[in-house]
């Protein structure tokens, strides 16, 4: 019983400590992207990485907004036809994509498909002494390998998200209009009428938190790894289920943000 | 020249510990400038450890350390920039970066610190890449080179700056008898030519004997044994003498 307590003790202080040291590391990163701006060959390094995260996760990205909006309609459908809202579809499927399904399903791709990646190629790094090696040159490892890639994650992940986004709502027209006999123009007038600025800004917003979670995550977890390739492993491993676990939790807390900030401006407002 | 000023690096009673494990214990050390320091020991008691304390990429659980007379093990990352800058460091893995070619390794120090346009810095890396004899080579991946050659890249790029002081990690092991003779010959040419001071880890007592000013045993944490190569050659101490020849004792067996 004590021996059990006394685990869960040094567990939690090793948890509070390990928290700590991610928020140092993260203020350390904030601090640098300024200074690092004013370096040309600084900024050179963004590209690479923009390139490296952007193209590379684009296909992925894309299907899964397709495919997202193609279930989301099979599922609506026919409850929308039995009370003759069938019109509506687009509505159902913009919002529910554009808000909530685009931002998270990407941000949960993207950290399994780029934060893997990252968390992976920075562990390699330490554990091969190449952290070490930029310190001996005198460079900051943080300003050379962190700071570029978190701001590539940062830009890339509402970028991408529109792209989901889009896919989304056309896997939804392909189901309702073509499919089931719904009228184009119903589905096209009635997505913008209730589609608003303020929805894709919030489902952006949400994105661009996503994007600075896997890029702080998964560096961190990569600087952070045990010695060999289990360690860099492991280090994957634990870096993808924290940044699944961070876009859940932030978009719940997020999502209540933003519905308080638009109840207090407009009012409450139905989208049928 | 007064005593002091002779003394480019210094280590006062340096501890450090993983957790459990004791690696240095109370280590003292002087370098002399412009002289090299051989430090042998066996596999594991912390000779890698040792150096990257004198530049600061490691920090003493207690014990102070001087460079140039300034103290660095309290300083922070920043501030140790200038006193790195002194110094080159070939790891013992080598650490060549592996998502850059072998001439982008060695222009990485100098397009980070230096103002020198993208000729200079060719004529830099083609004339470093010429001292450890891979001219041509710029062009390489990391992964497409051998051990021997990965090590002498990341020697290379270890005295890009020109340093002042060069801690060498093992810079003959994995090479052939031939290579490791002429990176033995690179330590003295470097020590005539540029006056640098050096500091040798390594298991190679040829190499040891051919270019140290002086040979340090570290066994369990601590220096056992000091002198010129000549005073290891004729001990007597067990223990120097088992490293020396070789030889293993029935347990270790
Ligand atoms: N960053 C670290 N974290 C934990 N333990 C470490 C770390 N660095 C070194 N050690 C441990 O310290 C001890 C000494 O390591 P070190 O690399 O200095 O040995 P060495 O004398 O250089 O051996 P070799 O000749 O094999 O290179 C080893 O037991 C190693 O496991
Ligand atoms: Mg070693």
């Amino acid at each position: 019983m004590v021996s059990w307590l006394t685990n869960t003790g040094a567990l939690a202080s090793d948890l509070i400590a390990a928290f700590g040291r991610f928020w140092a590391f993260s203020g350390r990163t904030l601090g640098r992207v300024l200074p690092w701006m004013t370096r040309r060959r600084d900024v050179q390094r963004l590209w690479p990485q923009c390139h490296a995260i952007g193209t590379t996760s684009l296909p992925v990205v894309m299907i899964t907004g397709f495919f997202v909006g193609l279930v989301l309609a099979i599922q609506a459908i026919e409850q929308l036809m039995a009370s003759g809202l069938a019109d509506r579809m687009g509505v159902i499927v913009s919002l529910s994509v554009v808000r909530e399904l685009g931002p998270v399903l990407a941000g949960v791709m993207l950290a399994g498909r780029v934060g893997g990646a990252l968390t992976a190629e920075l562990g390699t790094m330490n554990v091969t002494e190449q952290l070490d090696a930029l310190r001996s040159m005198g460079s900051d490892p943080i300003r050379v390998l962190v700071v570029p890639r978190f701001l590539a994650c940062v830009l890339l992940t509402p970028l991408l998200t529109l792209y989901c986004d889009v896919l989304g709502v056309f896997g939804g027209w392909l189901i309702s209009v073509p499919v089931f006999g719904v009228s184009n123009w119903a589905y096209w007038n009635y997505t913008s009428n209730a589609l608003e600025m303020w929805d894709i800004f919030c489902g952006v917003s949400k994105a661009v938190f996503f994007g600075a979670a896997i890029g702080l995550i998964s560096c961190y977890k990569g600087f952070n790894c045990r010695q060999g390739a289990e360690g860099v492993g492991r280090a994957c491993t634990e870096g993808f289920v924290t940044g699944f676990i961070s876009i859940l939790v932030m978009d719940f807390f997020i999502t209540m943000a933003q519905k308080g900030v638009y109840v207090s401006i407009w009012g409450f407002k139905t989208v049928f | 020249m007064n005593e002091n000023h002779d003394i480019i690096v210094e280590l006062r009673n340096v501890h450090k510990r993983f957790g459990p494990l004791k690696v240095l214990q109370g280590v003292d050390l002087k370098l002399q400038r412009g002289r090299t320091t051989v430090v042998i020991g066996e596999s594991g008691t912390g000779k890698s450890v040792l150096i990257k304390h004198m530049m600061g990429l490691l920090r003493p659980d207690s014990g102070e350390i001087y460079v140039e007379s300034e103290r660095i093990d309290h300083l922070r990352e920043k501030e140790l920039v200038k006193v790195r800058q002194r110094f080159g460091y070939l790891f013992q893995m080598s650490a060549l970066f592996d998502s850059m070619t072998t001439g982008q390794n060695i222009a990485f120090p100098l397009l980070e610190h230096t103002d020198y346009n993208d000729r200079e810095i060719e004529r830099i890396v083609a004339e470093k890449l010429e001292l450890v004899g891979l001219n041509g080579s710029q062009d390489k991946m990391p992964a497409e080179l051998s051990g021997g050659q990965r090590k002498r890249v990341a020697l290379a790029r270890a005295i890009a700056m020109n340093p002042q002081i060069v801690l060498y990690d093992e810079p003959t092991t994995g090479l052939d008898p031939i290579r490791a003779d002429t990176i033995n010959d690179l330590i003295i040419k470097l020590k005539h030519e540029i006056k640098v001071t050096s500091v040798v880890v390594t298991h190679d007592m040829a190499s040891a004997f051919k270019v140290a000013d002086r040979i340090l045993m570290l066994h369990e944490g601590k220096f056992i044994a000091e002198g010129a190569a000549e005073d290891f050659r004729r001990s007597t101490e067990p223990r120097v003498r088992r490293f020396v020849n070789g030889q293993s004792t029935p347990d270790e067996a």
